[in-house]
This record gives C-alpha cells, structure tokens and sequence, in this order.
C-alpha cells in the first residue's frame, strides 16, 4: 500500500486528463512568475487528513504574503511539503463536490458521489455505486444526494456524470484501492480538483 | 436413490421447496415444543412425514423412528430440532440415509459464540461431505403453500399461513420472516417460496436468488438481510432484477469492513449507504422499513405490469385539501416524481364546485359518482404512464355514503392506469379500505410513506429500462 501526497496524486490525475490547478512546490528556487495571484498555500502530507481544520492552509493569499504564510505551514507541519497553488474562482454557477474511491470487503471498489468542502462528514450527503458504473449508475448517484439537485439547476449534470465514469474508469484499471478528492469544482462545463488523496495497491 | 451413498450436492436449490418426503428429526409428544410443533405444521404437507425420536412409537398420528437410518422409504428433505450438541451426529445419519436437503431450526451456534461457532463449521463440513444443502442453522426453515410445506414452529393459531401467491421471501431473521408472512396472509397477497436462512451456514442468498431466477411462480422477492458474504450474490441478483422485483430491507448499520484507515470516504462507508447504492445499481428496491416494504410490495403486486409504463407523473383526486398538501410536500421531497399537469377538457366531467388544477379537489362535496367522473376524465386524457392518487376522507357524509358507486370507474380505469387510494381514520374508513381491498383496489393510510415506496418503485423502474434499452 502506498500513500501519494497531494503532489504526487494531482500528478497521477492529471497524466489521466483530470484538470488540476497550476501549483509550484515552495523552495528556495521556485519561479512564482507563471503563478497568477491570489493563491492558496498548503501543507501536504499523508498524515494531514483535514487540512481546513488542521490548519494546513491559507486561502486567498497575494504576493506579499506568500513568504509569511510558508514560514508558518513549516513550522507548524516541519515534514510536509509546503506548495502554492493558483486559486479557483468559484461562483454561483460552480459547485463543490466530493468524489472518492474505496475498496471494500464484500462489494469491491466502490465509487462515492456527494455534497464536498469541509462540511462533507457532517452533512453526509454521499452516494455510493460499485465500480465499475455506467452513466445510469452515475445519474441515480447525483439523484441520491440533496446537491444533486444542485448539480441539476447549474446545469452541470452532464459534466458530473463524465467525470464519475472517468473516475470509475481510473480506479478500475490503475491499482488504486482509495481515493478522496475533496473539493472538486464541478461546473456546466469543467471539473476542477482541487484537493486530492489516492492510495495505491502496491 | 441413493440409500446410503454419499449425494451430490445440488446447485440448485430450487427442487429443496418440492420434496415428496420429510423426516423431522427432534419430534416431540408435548404440544409447544418446537419439535411437536413443526410436526404439526407439517400435518398439511401434500407428502410423506416421518418422525424422528428415539423415545417414542407414534406423535400426532404419524409413525416414529429412532433414526432417520431406521424409516423404510427415501427422505428428500429433514428438518432438525435438536439441541445443537446433538445436530452433528443427527447430520451424519441424514447423510448416510442420502437426503439432500436439511433445515437446521435449532440455535446454539455462531450465534452464541466460539463453542457454539466450532459446532457449526462441524456441521457445515458434514454437509460438505455428504453434499447435504443446509438451511440455517437459527431459523425457522421453509415454505411452499403449493405442497403445503411449512416447517414453522409457529402454530397456525398464532401465525396465520398465506395462500399461495406470487410473492417469495428471503430472511435472516424468523422474527421479520413472521412479520412479513403475516403480512401476505391477512392482505390476501399470497406467499410463492419462504425461506429463513438463519446463520446460513451454507445456503446463503445467492443460492435462494439463483433458484428462484428460475421459479415462475415467483414474481417479486422480499428480503429481509443483515449483512452479504458472498460477493457473487450481485451477479445473481442483477438477473434475477432484469425481470423481477426484488425489495430489500436491512437490519444492522455498521460501519462498512474496508480498506480505508484515514479518509473521508472511508469515513462515510457506513455499511447501509455502499449497501443501498450497490443494491439499486443490481436491481433491487431498498426500502428503510418494513412498513414502507409493505407499501411497495403492494404497488408492485397489485401494479405488476402497469407499473413498467408509470412516467413518475401523478395526479391526484381529492375531497380533502389537507391530506393532498401533505401527499404534494412528499412529492416536491421525492427523487423522480412529480405533479402531472391536467387537461381543461376535464372540466365538463367535474362538477361546478370542483377546482380545476392537481391536487384535482372535488371538495367536501364530493360523491362517489364524481370520483367517478373525475378518476374516468384523468384516465381517458393522460397516457398509460400517468398515476392517479386517490386522497379519500370517508368521513365526509357525501363520500362516506356513496362510496361504493366509484368502485367500477376505478377498476375499469385500472386496466389502463395505476390508481392508488388513500384513506385513513377509525372503524369506518378501516372497513371501508378493507372493502376496497377486497375489490382489488390497494388503499393505503400514510401518503408520505405512499409516495416514498411509489418512488422507490420508479426508481428500479427506470432502471430495469436502462438494462433493456440502455437509455435513460
């Protein structure tokens, strides 16, 4: 079993055709010139499960800021990489959606759809199917949840739909048995992961 | 016949729910003992019974031998009561004898921990050996009205037996099993094939699934289920679906077994939601209670061929405002239903006083003849796939006094569309509902857990349309 950080499962997903945002990893020598303002700056390790509320990262950071907020990620978590990400705009025609993958005893790999951000173990609005799905098998998990309704009314139930079938279809035939992505900007046109987990069978 | 040779084990099951021979093996004299009293259920069996028990010559009229080894004639299928230290030996005697099939009612095994859960890999190993099938052990065995085979321990007195219908059931507990049967027995519905299955030592759902595939009395399957094991049971399940109904209810919401240690989707694994999803995603109907699979057995049963044709759009016919506002909330909560739009050309068919719209209320006014009037417009100008909700208050004098004078326009209008009467209230309205039943009308008291099984329903509907057209 072997546990990618952030980095290296947004390196995975996007070798895949999944967008990420444009990120640089914070030392010495990085070149923030490519990295357009504000952006997010982040902790990552596989001990951070909750970065929201462990603290691992400041949203909506700008130029000046960048040095203070790094100094602060290193001291508080000294064995992660510390990276700037390029911030998502968001807006009231975007939603934010948890995407996940997990291998269980009895059913196999199963695929989960549902309500993201960091609220996503409290309402606990997910749905689960077993990989592999089909698109019908994609719509009735976006029915299942209270955001599915959402999804509907920006229009962007077709995107959803493609990328739990590209998902299902990555987890099917690369070697990951877990996987969280959360949040996933989903809007009528793109999906935006934005945090990424995946862990492989190794 | 194989008299003391070791049988083949049967890959289907099917031929456990006709055996021409039954043996019980655990017989007792006294009335309320569990062996005394499945022996009695047995007393209807369109077959040969024998007891079983050293101690005596005769129990019930039916003759008794100290081993099955001792009866002079083939057994096909025996049913164990005996304390669990007890059932091994019994099994291998049943295996020397050549029986294919064994219930095994008594408790004492996994259920009670490791002793008990020893004892029980030792029958399951005999089984093995002489290819004996093994239902349970922990449970109350099986059923097939067609033959009259029962192997309850609950006496008819106590639990009404179903007429035979074409309902089949699968449960983990006796105790649901009970419920359920009642169920089918006092509405009338009938009872296919009963199975519980206890601790299924051996015969788990995917064996009782693939058999009743196979079953053409079987229509729909009702299964109460705590947890699956067998992972080829979704495979079986998914073809069974394609042209049945099967409706799931499950007891036991743990955290699902997976690999995750520290993620949010391990996290939100609860058992019952990955359960729910995959369940829907092979065909079945997962329902939250047993009151709300009471609910969709009835649409499904009184609706069995019509329901293929339901679009999700229902309108609704009323004398009561209050009871349709409740019944339009759970439609405006439900996934895939909605309000159908009506058509202007009703109003000739409506009285003056009646308001034109969906909920289509015909007020406190309303006779049996404009339900009538009312339920004949909806059918003739919407298509097959439109449902009709009756939303009854039979204490109303105009109603309460002429209802049976709707009685035809329903079941003439029922061949083309889905009607579904709600009604709910004391003596009256319970006997008026009875009465409706009994013409072939289901009537149900709660519309919020109507419309809940109604959508549940038209889920797996859309579904087994997807696995025939592959469209949405």
């Amino acid at each position: 079993m072997k546990r990618l950080g952030e980095i290296e499962s947004k390196r995975l997903l996007s070798a895949h055709g999944f967008t990420v945002p444009k990120h640089v990893v914070y030392d010495n020598h990085c070149d923030l010139s490519k990295i357009a303002f504000p952006v997010a700056v982040k902790a990552s390790s596989s001990q951070i499960m909750h970065k929201m509320r462990e603290g691992a990262i400041f949203l909506n950071v700008c130029r000046d800021d960048v040095h203070k907020a790094v100094r602060q990620l290193r001291k508080k978590f000294p064995n992660a990489t510390v990276f700037i990400e390029e911030m998502v705009q968001t807006g009231p025609k975007s939603l934010e959606c948890a995407v996940g993958v997990l291998t269980t005893k009895v059913y196999g790999k199963c695929i989960m759809f549902g309500a993201g951000g960091r609220f996503v173990e409290i309402f606990e609005d997910v749905s689960f199917r077993k990989i592999p799905i089909n698109s019908h098998d994609a719509r009735a998990m976006i029915a299942d949840t209270i955001i599915g309704g959402e999804v509907e009314r920006i229009g962007a139930t077709n995107c959803v739909v493609d990328f739990l079938l590209r998902i299902s279809d990555l987890a099917e035939h690369v070697d990951i048995i877990e996987m969280d992505l959360n949040p996933v900007i989903f809007s009528d046109k793109r999906a935006i992961v934005l945090d990424a987990k995946i862990v492989l069978d190794e | 016949m194989q008299q003391n040779g070791i049988g083949q084990s049967s890959p289907d099951i099917l031929s456990m729910f006709y055996p021409k021979s039954v043996a019980v093996i655990g017989a007792s004299a006294t009335p309320r003992k569990i062996g005394h009293e499945i022996l009695k259920s047995l007393l209807k069996f369109k077959g040969r019974v024998y007891a079983v028990n050293p101690n005596y010559d005769e129990i019930l009229g039916i003759k008794c031998y100290p081993s099955v080894l001792n009866i002079p004639a083939s057994i096909d299928l025996c049913v164990i009561a005996l304390p669990a230290q007890k059932v091994p030996s019994a099994l291998v005697e049943c295996g020397k004898k050549g029986i294919r099939y064994a219930v095994i009612v008594s408790g004492g095994f996994k259920e009670i921990g490791d002793v008990g859960a020893k004892l029980e890999r030792e029958i399951t190993s005999i089984g093995k050996k002489f290819g004996i099938r093994i239902i349970g052990p922990n449970c109350i065995g099986i059923a097939n009205p067609k033959i009259g085979l029962y192997t309850f321990f609950q006496p008819e007195d106590f639990m009404e037996r179903p007429a035979e219908g074409a309902i089949s059931v699968m449960t983990q507990s006796g105790t649901v099993g009970c419920i359920i049967l009642e169920f089918l027995a006092y509405t009338g519905i009938g009872l296919a094939k009963f199975v519980s299955y206890g601790n299924k030592c051996d015969i788990d759902e995917y064996d009782v699934i693939s058999a009743l595939k196979n079953d053409n009395d079987t229509r729909i399957l009702v299964g109460y289920i705590e947890s699956f094991d067998n992972p080829n049971v979704l495979s079986a399940m998914k073809e069974f679906c394609k042209n049945k109904y099967m409706i799931v209810v499950k007891g036991g919401r743990t955290k699902e077994g997976t690999s995750a240690v520290k993620s949010h989707t391990g996290a939100l694994a609860e058992d019952y939601r990955v359960f729910r999803g995959v369940i829907k995603q092979h065909g079945g109907i997962v329902v939250d209670s047993i009151d709300e699979l009471k609910y969709s057995l009835k649409i499904v049963n009184f609706y069995y061929e019509l329901i293929e044709k339901f679009n999700g759009k229902i309108v609704i016919i009323t004398n009561g405002a209050g009871l349709s506002v409740i019944t339009v909330d759970s439609i405006a909560n439900s996934k895939y239903l909605s309000l159908a739009s009506v058509d202007k050309k009703l109003r000739s068919s409506l009285p003056e006083y009646a308001i034109l719209s969906n909920p289509l209320d015909l007020t406190g006014s309303a006779t049996g003849e404009d339900f009538a009037r009312a339920i004949m417009g909806v059918s003739e100008t919407s298509d097959g796939g439109t449902a009709i909700i009756l939303n009854m208050v039979l204490q109303d004098a105009p109603l309460g006094g002429s209802w049976q004078t709707m009685i035809s326009a329903i079941k003439q209008c029922m061949e083309k569309t889905m009607i579904l009467a709600c009604a709910d209230g004391g003596e009256f309205t319970m006997g008026v509902t009875r009465d409706f039943e009994a013409l072939g009308v289901p009537v149900f008291s709660n519309p919020v857990l109507l419309i809940s099984a109604l959508d549940k329903v038209y889920e797996n509907v859309r579904w087994k349309r997807y696995e025939k057209t592959g469209r949405d």
